[in-house]
């Protein structure tokens, strides 16, 4: 029994334990992680809310402008109509002094450019809720004009069965 | 506080639409001014996008079948007003939407409503460099504090996606953070 009285053999720092309470709690600390602020550092200018209602009013009567009512498509066909010309008018006054213009003079790059530059608020599926396509060919919406030549090189190169086509086209036909 | 479905009728409505828009815009503001904000991070461009976000709403308010909620309704176009107008930037700009959020995060130095310090600008950067998606969660939960399910609405995202999107962004600013301060 008096051997397991025995002090031990290990020793620790002089000190260790009046420090390791602070040093736990250091590491708790960092253990935590970061934290997020809270607070985004986003200011906004004194009374600016107070006075927006004012501004908005000035603004909505500025823009007011009197509606008729049209059916959808004619929206957009005279958006196109006005971008057409707001192109003309703007490469009239920079680009092409005394000249006189016609829709044919606008370059395709012109147009996409307009587009790019401008926001319409139109997605791609609202146009195409709109846009007739039945009376479209495939040759209006590609860069190129699509040759015969070109459809039968394709069908050569993709088609396994050539008859099965043949046959499907000639039922069409009867 | 007028019940949404009569603010909606009132608003429709020739006689009260003048007054009832008033109300609407009281409402809406201060709400709409901080989630455009967070998004185009600049006071004068939050301005114009907050104020072509009501003019939209005044313009189409006819036409709102209340199919949502008229908040949520809201919200979804002044996200994609403030995301159309940095998209229209940056096309002019000459630059792409990554680039563009480095220069607005950039430009926050020298921004006099920019009331952060050091560690805000790192939070700023850490929030900039998150996809689309994931940066509208975060900012409209942990900043706006609003629920899932309002989020669900506005964005047109299920819970499930949302929540799962948000621990990614909160778990990838954290790590930004980390990494900055190391």
């Amino acid at each position: 029994m008096d051997e397991m009285k025995k002090e031990p053999d290990f020793k620790m720092p002089r000190g260790y334990l009046e420090g390791f309470n602070s040093d736990l709690l250091k590491r708790l600390e960092e253990n935590q992680g970061i934290t997020i602020p809270k607070n985004d550092g986003l200011g906004i200018p004194e009374g600016y809310l107070e006075g927006f209602n004012e501004r908005l009013k000035e603004k909505l009567e500025t823009q007011e402008i009197k509606v008729v009512s049209l059916p959808a498509w004619r929206n957009y066909f005279y958006a196109a109509a006005s971008i057409a010309a707001a192109i003309l008018v703007f490469l009239g006054i920079n680009g092409y002094p005394g000249n006189q213009f016609t829709y044919g003079d606008l370059a395709q790059a012109d147009i996409e450019s307009y587009f790019d530059d401008n926001d319409f608020g139109l997605s791609s599926y609202e146009l195409a809720e709109t846009l007739a396509l039945e009376d479209m060919e495939g040759n209006d919406i590609l860069e190129e004009a699509l040759e015969e030549q070109n459809i039968m090189e394709y069908l050569d190169d993709n088609l396994d069965d050539f008859e099965e086509l043949n046959m499907t086209i000639d039922e069409d036909e009867q | 506080m007028i019940a949404e479905r009569d603010l909606i009728q009132d608003l429709q409505e020739e006689t009260t639409q003048s007054q009832a828009f008033e109300v609407l815009v009281n409402t809406y503001k201060e709400r709409l001014y901080w989630h455009i904000r967070r998004i185009v991070l600049n006071h004068d461009d939050t301005d114009d996008v907050l104020q072509n976000t009501f003019i939209k709403v005044y313009r189409n308010i006819q036409g709102f079948k209340g199919e949502s909620k008229l908040y949520s309704w809201m919200y979804r176009i002044a996200t994609n007003e403030a995301l159309g107008f940095l998209k229209v930037k940056s096309r002019k700009l000459g630059m792409d939407m990554n680039e563009m959020q480095e220069r607005l995060v950039h430009n926050l130095r020298a921004d006099v409503y920019f009331e952060g310090d050091d560690i805000q600008l790192k939070l700023q950067r850490a929030i900039a460099s998150l996809p689309e998606k994931q940066k509208l969660v975060f900012n409209m939960k942990y900043f706006q504090e609003l629920k899932y399910e309002e989020i669900s609405e506005i964005l047109e995202t299920s819970v499930g996606a949302l929540k799962a999107s948000y621990h990614l962004a909160a778990k990838k600013v954290e790590a930004h953070l980390k990494a900055q301060s190391e």
